[in-house]
């Protein structure tokens, strides 16, 4: 059923692709692993995506795969491009970097995209960067997926636009970042790996994150079956996209988690609210900063700065 | 004058046909500038639907020409007509309201909401509305000519979508060098 997708749980691409996160090898994935996970819990669609993909000697096949996630990817785009999510990163980027400027720091800043795939939010940027946004600001992003870092280095070189991608961690580059950004990637981590995530984060460079995820509610699920039932015509984005919508962290859990874990930056929630209180969106965004800035960012984001939660 | 409702329920397919393109081509091409791809895809829609607008008119004409009672069967398909833009118009008013707005809307929370709460359901509705205008005529007039003329139509219809998503996958798979 459908329906199954509203459920918490694992998506079809955290279970059909793997890679070691030192070497950044792909692990081979026994196709029978991946079925007995959507079997012990009844759900017959994710079974059935799972099951059409080819094998060879049990493994899943990596180029049938890769065509599925690709697709999916490309979908997903559509849902990034519909609900503007590269022009919301902007929105709080700009002012963002405006307000680490005119606390002295002025050197080129490197904005990394944690789990980029196909590279949306970056190369969104990029192209904003040709129009003259940005300025001084080096934009990378980062996935452990070889494919889809890949496939985003021929896009952004399709349209020459100043973004690169890394199959890398991004917590461990060789510049480190200045500012972490992300989007839907959150929700992939599970309460203890949010926790590492954000301790991650803590580091001489960084200076602020910003991390776009779904906000888990009943609005956000429906919305989200409505939405991709209408939209999406691959079946595993259809699952996918739905289920991420399911599995994001609360509010309350996402402040606790880089509340504890980064000591160095002030963290807060940001656009909880659709208009007014009660109304919630289906996305929310963290944002960690370094409180000699906290002032000059809510300055420079104008009226938009209601939307700011409390600060931790 | 007896031909207005039946032009206009043509430009209303073509209206239609340009969106299918659109609609077929969104999600199949992962640039960030695809002005000239989303113009393409309406062109395609828009030129595609043509055939089944012709072929139906066609086939209406030359039903009308074999028929013993040509007046009757006029009549039949002008009150089918009348019926469809019944059902048909309110829902491309809606649609064309949504893309106004869409146009005019500056904040990035506005065009969410109109995707999520507008063009979403409406997308989603759109097979009921098309199906539901063609039961209604077919109920009320109960003529084998009209009946056959609107399965034509919406068969020809679904082919057209049909069609146009296989195609736009097909030019995804090559972009993305999946083609096998």
């Amino acid at each position: 059923m459908f329906f199954d997708s509203a459920r918490p749980g694992k998506e079809i691409s955290d279970l059909v692709i793997d890679f070691d996160p030192l070497s950044f090898e792909r692990k081979p994935i026994k196709k029978a692993e991946a079925l007995d996970y959507f079997k012990q819990r009844g759900e017959r669609t994710p079974y059935d995506i799972i099951n059409a993909i080819d094998e060879v000697d049990g493994i899943l096949d990596s180029r049938a795969v890769d065509k599925l996630i690709l697709l999916n990817h490309t979908e997903l785009q559509r849902l990034s491009e519909e609900h503007c999510h590269g022009q919301r990163v902007l929105e709080l980027l700009e002012p963002l970097i405006k307000s680490l400027r005119q606390n002295g720091h002025l050197e080129r800043l490197r904005v990394v995209d944690i789990g980029c795939g196909l590279g949306y939010v970056m190369r969104f940027l990029g192209h904003c960067q040709k129009k003259g946004a940005l300025k001084d600001v080096e934009l990378i992003g980062v996935d452990y997926n070889q494919t889809l870092v890949n496939e985003a280095k021929k896009l952004a070189a399709a349209e020459d636009l100043d973004c690169r991608f890394l199959i890398d961690n991004a917590f461990r580059l060789k510049e480190p970042a200045h500012i972490f950004i992300s989007t839907g990637f959150l929700h992939h981590l599970d309460r203890e790996s949010l926790r590492t995530c954000f301790t991650l984060h803590e580091g001489p460079q960084t200076k602020a994150f910003i991390h776009f995820d779904f906000q888990p509610g009943l609005f956000s699920i429906v919305g989200s079956l409505l939405f991709h039932m209408a939209r999406f015509r691959e079946r595993i984005a259809r699952f996918d996209g739905v289920r991420s919508a399911a599995r994001g962290h609360s509010a309350a859990h996402l402040i606790q988690a880089s509340q504890n874990s980064v000591n160095d930056l002030k963290v807060t929630l940001y656009g909880r609210y659709f208009i007014c209180k009660p109304i919630p969106r289906a996305f929310h965004t963290l944002v960690g900063l370094k409180n000699s800035v906290r002032a000059s960012f809510e300055e420079n984001l104008d009226s938009r700065n209601q939307r700011i939660d409390q600060w931790y | 004058m007896v031909l207005k409702p039946f032009l206009f329920l043509a430009l209303l397919a073509l209206l239609d046909s340009m969106f299918v393109g659109f609609r077929s081509a969104a999600g199949r091409n992962p640039l960030i500038s695809k002005k000239q791809f989303v113009k393409r895809s309406l062109l395609m829609g828009l030129s595609f639907g043509l055939f089944p607008v012709l072929i139906t008119g066609v086939c209406g004409l030359v039903i009308l020409k074999i028929s013993s009672d040509p007046t009757l069967v006029l009549e039949d398909y002008l009150k089918a007509v009348q019926i469809l833009l019944k059902i048909y118009l309110p829902y491309a008013a809606i649609m064309a309201l949504a893309f106004v707005l869409r146009l005019v809307a500056q904040s990035v929370d506005m065009r969410s909401f109109l995707s999520v709460s507008l063009f979403g359901p409406m997308t989603l509705a759109r097979p009921f509305v098309v199906i539901s205008g063609v039961l209604y005529a077919l109920a009320t007039l109960k003529s084998p000519q009209v009946a056959f003329l609107l399965l034509l139509m919406i068969g020809l219809m679904h082919g057209l979508r049909l069609g146009l998503e296989r195609h736009f996958l097909n030019e995804l798979l090559v972009m993305l060098h999946l083609k096998t």
